[in-house]
């Protein structure tokens, strides 16, 4: 049974870490030249035409930023998921679960800068508030429990 | 318009977007910084505190990167929204953590030097009163003190 829950989590994770970064990174690569506005970029009107070098440089250090700031949440995610394969309590996972959400808000706002579209900023408050709705219950669980 | 005259053509944008980077970095240091702290501190309630570092310094970090990089109204406001949501909830939901934790008796570190919350269960009863419903809290808080073991408000969490 607790193999099972173990599996389900972990292929939910593999499922996460394998879709979310995937267009961050594509598009980021894309964006760089921003001459050619991506398709999927049209609701922020703040594609330039014109770019001086200043702007290109500072915008090629913003997706450097942003391509090694995926690369180092989906590192911190596999961190805390080591924490909820092995932590000892009820506790424990319940913490590390709470990080995780916490750790999918901060992919979707590095979604939002890598695509420069208002589309996904709305994730970022609803999955805040679900984090902490999350957490709420589990600790009202172990509450009623009295047991770790 | 240009702000600067360090060289031509830096302009607001490209200001706004090194400030971004910056922010950025420093959100991203900290969230790693906190799920290091999730993995390496000793105990569930230090285990908390890296939590909390995650949710305030390191996503305000971030949501103040994207709204130096993005500079719609909209995005700063549903940012602004978000950041006093977090700095609201993520104290209120480590300190509901931290006490089902304390209440279910969670083993602590064995360097811990003081446990007050413990000492003032054992003094005045509290352990009788902690898992009854919140009706039912007016009248037996003064009976636990008197009799500890009495059968009455202690039916529903044992029975869970």
């Amino acid at each position: 049974m607790r193999l099972l829950f173990k599996t389900c989590v972990l292929l939910t994770v593999a499922f996460l870490i394998a879709s979310t970064p995937a267009p961050a990174l594509a598009s980021g690569a894309a964006s760089v030249d921003a001459a050619s506005p991506s398709p999927h970029a049209p609701s922020v009107a703040q594609v330039e035409t014109t770019s001086t070098p200043a702007e290109a440089v500072a915008a090629k250090i913003l997706f450097v930023v942003v391509d090694t700031g995926v690369v180092m949440l989906v590192l911190s995610f596999a961190l805390c998921l080591m924490r909820v394969w092995r932590g000892p309590t009820l506790i424990d996972r319940g913490i590390a679960t709470d990080t995780i959400s916490l750790h999918v808000v901060g992919l979707a706002i590095l979604l939002t800068i890598s695509l420069r579209t208002l589309l996904y900023f709305d994730a970022v408050l609803i999955f805040a508030i679900l984090g902490f709705a999350t957490t709420v219950a589990f600790a009202q669980f172990i509450g009623r429990r009295r047991a770790v | 318009m240009n702000l600067l005259d360090l060289f031509d053509g830096f302009t607001m944008r490209a200001l706004a977007d090194l400030i971004a980077a910056a922010l950025l970095l420093g959100g991203l240091l900290f969230m790693f910084i906190g799920s290091i702290g999730v993995v390496r501190l000793p105990d569930g309630f230090h285990r908390v505190h890296a939590v909390s570092v995650c949710a305030t310094l390191g996503l305000t970090g971030m949501l103040l990167g994207a709204c130096f990089h993005i500079g719609s109204i909209v995005l700063i406001s549903k940012a602004a929204m978000t950041i006093v949501f977090l700095f609201v909830a993520a104290p209120a939901g480590s300190h509901l953590l931290a006490k089902a934790a304390h209440d279910a008796n969670l083993p602590q570190w064995g360097k811990t030097l003081s446990d007050e919350l413990a000492e003032d269960k054992a003094a005045f009863g509290i352990d009788e009163w902690i898992g009854t419903p919140m009706q039912s809290r007016s009248q037996p808080a003064a009976g636990a003190e008197e009799s500890p073991d009495s059968p009455g408000p202690k039916k529903k969490n044992n029975a869970a």
